[in-house]
């Protein structure tokens, strides 16, 4: 129990007052002296020395003004320091509470700041200094401000309001876990926190200051579309539906659903950031036919390689950005307001890997996102011979092997296999040799027959992989080409860190 | 000024120091409870009976409360 909380520290056993100056004796045998004009209200005058007299709790006094009672506590606080110590922490805590019982209140009510702060006729910063429990306020201050939501004082008084505050997110580790519930996974929060903030974040219990929480709200609540004043509450969040919901959207097989729509939200989100600065007019129109696209290609691009595919893609007026994180999402294309964009998610350096998901999102592009604001999220690993078989996935793996292979993908696979007598030692051999006779690179031709084995359940991964050409990386390829398309200083400074922390490595 | 009885205090002092608080004296204790949260500053917690008799002065008391400390705010 503190000294304060004991009757025999607070009872008042004897006062009196001799030529201003006040000597009192507590119960527990304090005795305490002080000049009665530093417990006096202000304003009291010709204050009657003989009429002191004191209860328990106070003592009184007989002025000009009527009977002045002094309390105390008043005392105490001009002779304890400790207790004066206790008071101030007390009235700090006090200010911090009305503030974030009076946010509480305005979050139940769907009530902005801006919107309070014009209902009451006060200013913005007013609103922000009450609720962060930076200043006093008059009580005909709060209740305007209540009275402008349709509270009344007594709603302050809830004690239930209290216990919110203390399950409110403020630590770095409770508001990941936040996060984490919506599906947006560390590495993810990571992408979207700030270099220049992250620097100065420690993983501990400890409340983060004020502005670090304002400025890694600003990030994610322009990403997920939240109200700033939400994201750090104990309001609950939510990923909305709108980027999945226009998706060809295949049920994943793995994974969770919620990770999926989130990442989906931030890859959607960096798809409009570079939509709105690729101002650059097409330089080829949309080919008819598959034909009418591989001569177009080839008209203007010797080889098949990702750095032709991927200019190749940015001259028919496609932004093509590339993520590398892990996680459930694999890829996606938009048309954003009549514009489309591309994005690829690989998580392996093989060029032919990102050349053939390249080539599956552009037959997307062309042939499923005509209608303005539609899209396709890819929600597993794109394979030839994948699970993905909705009409729309076995077409764009159809026109991905028939650009790579012509229309002879399972023709030169048998060939191969044909001449590797069908023993899986000789297959790397015979591979080489298909790929000088069929002019197809190696590379293509081994990944086509490892997805092929591995629907037998046979892992050639391995080998495979001996043919893949993995440098400059797939990511660092489709980053650069995009930096020299687009001009990312011409964003404004949120949009370009988000950008340039999604597309460096 | 006393916004309770002659057995149940409510008092609200002038130039009393922050935050803004009542003194609940009854039984021959005191609690000093913050206006208008309900917080204790000090001595035993308010039964539910004793809080809704606080609550409901509770308009009146911070009424009174900037009337006698226009300068605490």
């Amino acid at each position: 129990m503190n000294n304060w909380d004991n009757l025999e520290y607070q009872k008042i056993k004897t006062a009196i007052l001799d030529k201003g100056m006040l000597s009192v004796v507590f119960l527990n045998e304090d005795q305490v002296d002080l000049p009665l004009s530093t417990v006096l209200p202000i304003g009291a005058a010709n204050i009657d020395e003989s009429s002191i007299t004191n209860s328990e709790f106070d003592i009184s006094l007989k002025s000009s003004q009527g009977e002045i009672f002094i309390p105390w506590d008043k005392i105490r606080i001009l002779t304890d320091t400790r207790f004066a110590q206790e008071t101030v922490k007390k009235t700090e805590e006090n200010s911090k509470l009305i503030g974030t019982r009076l946010k509480t209140l305005r979050e139940k009510k769907n009530i902005k700041s801006l919107e309070l702060a014009e209902r009451a006729g006060v200013t913005p910063q007013t609103i922000t200094r009450i609720e962060k429990g930076y200043t006093d306020v008059s009580f005909a201050t709060l209740r305007k401000l209540l009275a402008a939501m349709g509270y009344n004082l007594k709603d302050l008084a809830n004690h239930e309001l209290s216990t919110l505050k203390t399950e409110s997110v403020k630590s770095l580790q409770s508001f990941l876990k936040k996060l984490s519930s919506l599906g947006i996974d560390s590495s993810l929060a990571n992408k979207i926190i700030p270099t220049g903030i992250k620097k100065r974040l420690t993983n501990d219990r400890e409340d983060l200051p004020d502005l670090i929480q304002t400025e890694i709200a600003t990030y994610f609540s322009r990403i997920f579309d939240w109200n700033l004043d939400d994201v750090w509450s104990n309001k609950e969040l939510h990923i909305k539906d709108v980027p999945a919901q226009l998706a060809y959207f295949k049920t994943p097989a793995r994974g969770s659903i919620n990770q999926i729509k989130a990442y989906s939200h931030y890859a959607y989100y960096l798809a409009n950031v570079v939509c709105k600065i690729n101002t650059k007019a097409s330089k080829f129109e949309y080919p008819g036919d598959i034909e009418e696209c591989k001569n177009v290609f080839y008209k203007y691009y010797e080889k098949l390689t990702l750095v032709n595919l991927v200019n190749f893609t940015w001259d028919l007026g496609i932004s093509v950005i590339p993520l590398n994180d892990q996680g459930v999402f694999h890829g996606a294309s938009w048309n954003i307001n009549n514009k489309h964009v591309i994005v690829l998610k690989q998580k392996t350096d093989s060029h032919a890997r990102w050349i053939f998901d390249l080539l599956h999102e552009l037959y997307h592009v062309f042939t499923h996102l005509e209608n303005e604001n539609t899209s396709v999220i890819e929600t597993e690993e794109l394979n030839p011979f994948g699970n993905n078989d909705t009409p729309e996935e076995l077409e764009a793996n159809s026109f991905a092997s028939q650009f790579i292979f012509g229309n002879r993908s399972e023709e030169i696979a048998v060939a191969a296999l044909q001449k590797a007598k069908y023993k899986i030692e000789y297959l790397k051999k015979s591979v080489k040799e298909i790929s000088e006779s069929e002019h197809i690179n190696p590379d293509f031709i081994a990944n086509y027959l490892a997805f092929r084995l591995q629907v037998s359940g046979q892992n050639w991964w391995g080998t495979a992989y001996s043919f893949q050409i993995t440098d400059p990386s797939p990511f660092m390829i489709t980053s650069d080409i995009l930096k020299k398309r687009i001009s990312i200083q011409t964003l404004n400074p949120i949009d370009r860190n988000l950008l340039s922390s999604a597309i460096n490595n | 000024m006393n916004f309770g009885t002659k057995h149940f205090k409510i008092l609200v002092y002038a130039g009393d120091h922050p935050p803004p608080h009542c003194h609940v004296i009854r039984k021959g204790v005191e609690t000093r409870v913050v206006i208008p949260t309900l917080s204790i500053l000090s001595g035993p917690e308010l039964s539910k009976k004793e809080e809704r008799r606080v609550l409901k002065s509770l308009d009146a008391m911070c009424n009174e409360f900037d009337r006698l400390n226009p300068f605490q705010h």
